[in-house]
């Protein structure tokens, strides 16, 4: 299998040629342009296409051009072709007209000068009608005076001696057959052709014309009407210049002046031609084709219209211009839909490219690698990310398995799955295991991969994703390390304070305890000194007595109070509605009882109700009362109000006042501290305890309490219950 | 009327000589045996050899060297012989804990220390009459 290795994509030249391209880029940045235009892309090969496609729309108009050239010489040479050829006929007819009518005049002649013939008339008639294009025969003297006509009518004294047919010859100017100009007859105005002969007498001398009159449409009735087309003319023009006969879209003219025209140009120098140029007479152009009768000084000439002769000729073109230019606007639109498609697959294939170079950047840079097998699940290629960390060069890599190249862990049965997962060509991701190189080093690699399969679906390998995962692993064993010995310090210290706890609290509880049982001897002898033993004992010595049993009696109140402190930090706090103002009586009543010499007036508000441990707020009132109880002793009028503060407040405040000794507000913050007393025992009796068992209780309901105190002037103290928590 | 046999197991002779005092007031005849702690009862009332102990009231202090109240009491109710005898605890401890403690391995009754000798000899009375007219507590919860 072909080993694929991506190496980073050598820099555009290297930094020495870079500063000679510089160089000569400064020097001619024109031509820089010019050529970094040129570069290869999408620009450079628009180009090539916009100028192959020029060349095209070029190519094909040339072609269309000289197409259309070709063919217009094509059709006037045709056209050329076919009017030599009516010029011809043209020619050879006319030649013979005029030759019959130099015969007949010949003729003519003889029979005039022999005088031998009685009815001249007659003969002139006969030969009229032997001749169809003879219309008039005519004989005049020396004068110009008719002599004889072939036409009965006639009128004697016509005399055409002032004519140009007559003159010519009287004059000696032209020895042979004269061609006059056309004219219309007097009567019929048909427009005829003069012919007119010298008469030579005997002598030598003019004898008189002989005329005859040819119709001029005889001339050009050479051919039908019919095979005429529109823009053909046929004229018969004499070399003055004068039409004889002219035959245009079927009308025949004569008498047009031609002097001056293209025509007498181009015969002055060829008997014989043909030209194209606009006609001398209507302006249209046409191409004629000419021949000088050799015989008689005329020329006949064919004109046909250029129009007509390339109508087929323009349709055809105007087709292959439509067809050039319809094609050449596809070759434009070919051009741009590739142009746009070359412009879209190069910013597809620079983007391909970025993004290629970006994932090959991703691929050789991150410290994951990427990983590809064959089919065999050999190594083929292992990105840079494994050579840095692992396998410098992948020199050991390549061509190996995976469990070749010394997996371990994590278990056997992983592996075993593992090796199921490849076999079935499954995908797998973040197989963990633990691979000791061959330098023994190890590292807890993390791995994923899918299976590849050809196009014919077969499989051929394993393309995948590798991470070291050793530093994470490694730190998670130290956390899972450091947790464990945490948490067995933890449980460690807690053990302790729980031993302490008990220990202080058995402390506690011993000492009380123990405490007790001398006192109660103390107590009990003293006793049974002062009941039984009376007689021996004076009273001063009873009165020692009474304050051995009131000290007893005092020592036992402490120790009390201490077994309640001690007691209230373990014992569980309940939580239950209680009601306050029969707790409150049920203590007042029990506080009267105990001393009913005492007058005190109670307030006491109707319906509170407090939230918490009954026993311990019991206990709290019982405090709390008795301490208001015992610091009006003193007073004549004592006065306790019990009651909750009017106001919104949840949970509610509550308050007991009296008017008894108060306090110095100065010491307030020894008020709530065991064995803390602002009175002296001779002033009132108190262990100290009440008011810091009535703190611990608070305390232990996350409540709070505060007083509010005047020397003399009463003392209020103020509680609630659950403020330090929500409800 | 035979006197009644009571056994006080007390380790403070202050407090023995107490409550005897108290006792020796009593109406009922009382013969008094005296333990000085929780092993020395049991052995007095479970000899290994010779004549067994079978006192009418057991008065019981609970705080005591090696053996305890509550473990003597635990040891009477075990037997088939003391199960039923009534057994006062005599303690200086109020606290509720060691109260329920007492009750719940079968104690009779409870005195906290020092003892009110009125208390101690009505409940005497009412313990040793209860025990003679049914011969057997009513059966505990």
């Amino acid at each position: 299998m072909k080993v694929t290795r991506l190496s980073p994509r050598a820099p555009h030249g290297l930094p020495g040629s870079r500063g000679t391209d510089e160089k000569r880029a400064a020097a001619t940045p024109l031509r820089s342009a010019f050529w970094s235009y040129l570069q290869p892309g999408p620009r450079r090969l628009s180009l090539g296409i916009v100028v192959f496609c020029l060349a095209m729309i070029a190519l094909i108009w040339a072609t269309i051009m000289e197409r259309a050239a070709s063919e217009r010489v094509h059709a006037l040479e045709v056209e050329m072709r076919q009017n030599t050829n009516l010029v011809m006929a043209f020619e050879q007819y006319s030649v013979r007209i005029l030759r019959n009518a130099d015969a007949v005049t010949q003729f003519v002649e003889s029979a005039y000068l022999r005088r031998s013939e009685p009815n001249l008339t007659a003969v002139l008639a006969e030969r009229v009608a032997a001749n169809d294009f003879l219309d008039v025969i005519a004989i005049f003297d020396v004068h110009g005076r008719l002599v004889a006509s072939s036409q009965q009518r006639t009128q004697a004294g016509v005399s055409i001696g002032d004519r140009e047919e007559f003159r010519v010859h009287a004059s000696g100017e032209v020895a042979r057959l004269f061609v006059g100009k056309t004219a219309l007859t007097p009567f019929w105005s048909e427009a005829v052709v003069p012919i007119t002969r010298r008469v030579v007498l005997p002598d030598g001398s003019f004898g008189g014309v002989i005329m005859v009159l040819i119709q001029a449409r005889h001339f050009t009735d050479f051919v039908e009407d019919a095979a005429v087309q529109p823009g053909e003319v046929f004229t018969l023009v004499g070399l003055d210049g004068i039409t004889r006969a002219r035959k245009k879209a079927g009308r025949e003219m004569f008498g047009d002046d031609l002097r001056g025209s293209r025509l007498l140009d181009e015969r002055a120098h060829r008997p014989r031609g043909t030209f194209r140029a606009a006609a001398h007479l209507d302006g249209v152009m046409r191409l004629f084709t000419y021949r000088t009768l050799t015989d008689y000084p005329l020329v006949v000439v064919v004109g046909s219209g250029e129009d007509e002769v390339l109508a087929e000729y323009s349709q055809r073109r105007w087709l292959y211009y439509v067809g050039a230019t319809v094609a050449s606007l596809c070759i434009l639109l070919f051009a741009l839909v590739v142009i746009v498609a070359v412009f879209r697959v190069a910013g597809a294939a620079g983007a391909l490219a970025e993004s290629d170079a970006r994932f090959r950047n991703l691929v050789e840079l991150s410290s994951d690698w990427y990983w590809e097998q064959d089919a065999q699940f050999r190594f083929t290629f292992l990105s840079q990310g494994h050579q840095r960390i692992i396998d410098a060069n992948n020199a050991t890599s390549i061509g190996r398995t995976r469990w070749e190249l010394g997996a371990h862990g994590p278990t056997d049965e992983q592996w075993t799955e593992h090796r199921s997962v490849l076999e079935a060509h499954q995908p797998f991701r973040n197989f963990e295991y633990l691979w000791r190189t061959t330098d023994s080093e190890l590292f807890y690699v993390s791995i994923s991969g899918d299976p590849l399969f050809d196009a014919a679906g077969r499989f051929t390998g394993y393309r995948g994703t590798g991470t070291d995962i050793t530093q994470r692993k490694l730190a998670k064993k130290e956390i899972l390390r450091l947790n464990a010995a945490l948490e067995e310090r933890v449980r460690e210290r807690t053990e302790q304070l729980e031993v302490a706890n008990q220990e202080l609290h058995a402390f506690g509880y011993s000492i009380a305890h123990d405490l007790r049982a001398p006192l109660r001897a103390i107590g009990g002898f003293s006793e049974m000194l002062l009941e039984s033993h009376l007689p021996d004992i004076n009273a001063a010595g009873k009165g020692l007595f009474k304050r051995i049993l009131t000290n007893v009696e005092w020592m036992g109140q402490l120790i009390d109070g201490l077994l309640a402190l001690s007691q209230l930090s373990t014992a569980p706090v309940t939580r239950e509605a209680v009601d306050l103002t029969k707790l409150s009586q049920e203590i007042i009543d029990e506080k009267r009882r105990l001393e009913p010499k005492r007058d005190v007036e109670v307030v006491l508000a109707e319906g509170l109700v407090i939230e918490g441990d009954r026993t311990m707020v019991r206990r709290m009132m019982q405090n709390l009362i008795g301490n208001a109880w015992t610091y009006t002793s003193n007073r004549p009028v004592a006065r306790i109000e019990i009651g909750a503060v009017q106001d919104a407040s949840d949970p509610p405040i509550f308050f007991i006042k009296d008017n008894g000794a108060g306090f110095d507000m100065g010491y307030a913050d020894k008020l709530f501290q065991p064995f803390q007393r602002l009175h002296s025992p001779s002033e009132f009796q108190g262990t100290g305890v009440g008011l810091a068992i009535v703190s611990r209780i608070i305390r232990r309901h996350s409540g709070r309490i505060r007083a509010e105190a005047q020397v003399d002037k009463g003392a209020s103290f103020y509680f609630t219950l659950w403020s330090e928590t929500p409800a | 009327m035979n006197a009644r046999t009571v056994l006080l197991v007390e380790d403070n002779t202050d407090d023995e000589f107490f409550t005897c005092r108290a006792l020796r007031a009593s109406d009922v005849a009382l013969v008094i045996h005296v333990a000085r702690d929780g092993a020395e009862a049991l052995n007095i009332l479970f000899p290994a050899q010779g004549p067994e102990l079978n006192p009418d009231l057991i008065l019981l202090d609970i705080n005591m060297p090696k053996l305890d109240g509550i473990a003597v009491l635990a040891r009477l109710r075990q037997d088939r012989r003391t199960r039923l005898t009534p057994v006062v605890m005599l303690t200086s401890s109020s606290r509720t804990e060691d109260v329920a403690r007492a009750f719940d391995a079968g104690a009779s009754s409870y005195l906290i220390k020092p003892l009110d000798s009125g208390r101690l000899l009505q409940l005497v009375g009412d313990m040793t009459r209860y025990w003679l007219r049914d011969s057997q507590l009513p059966p505990r919860q």
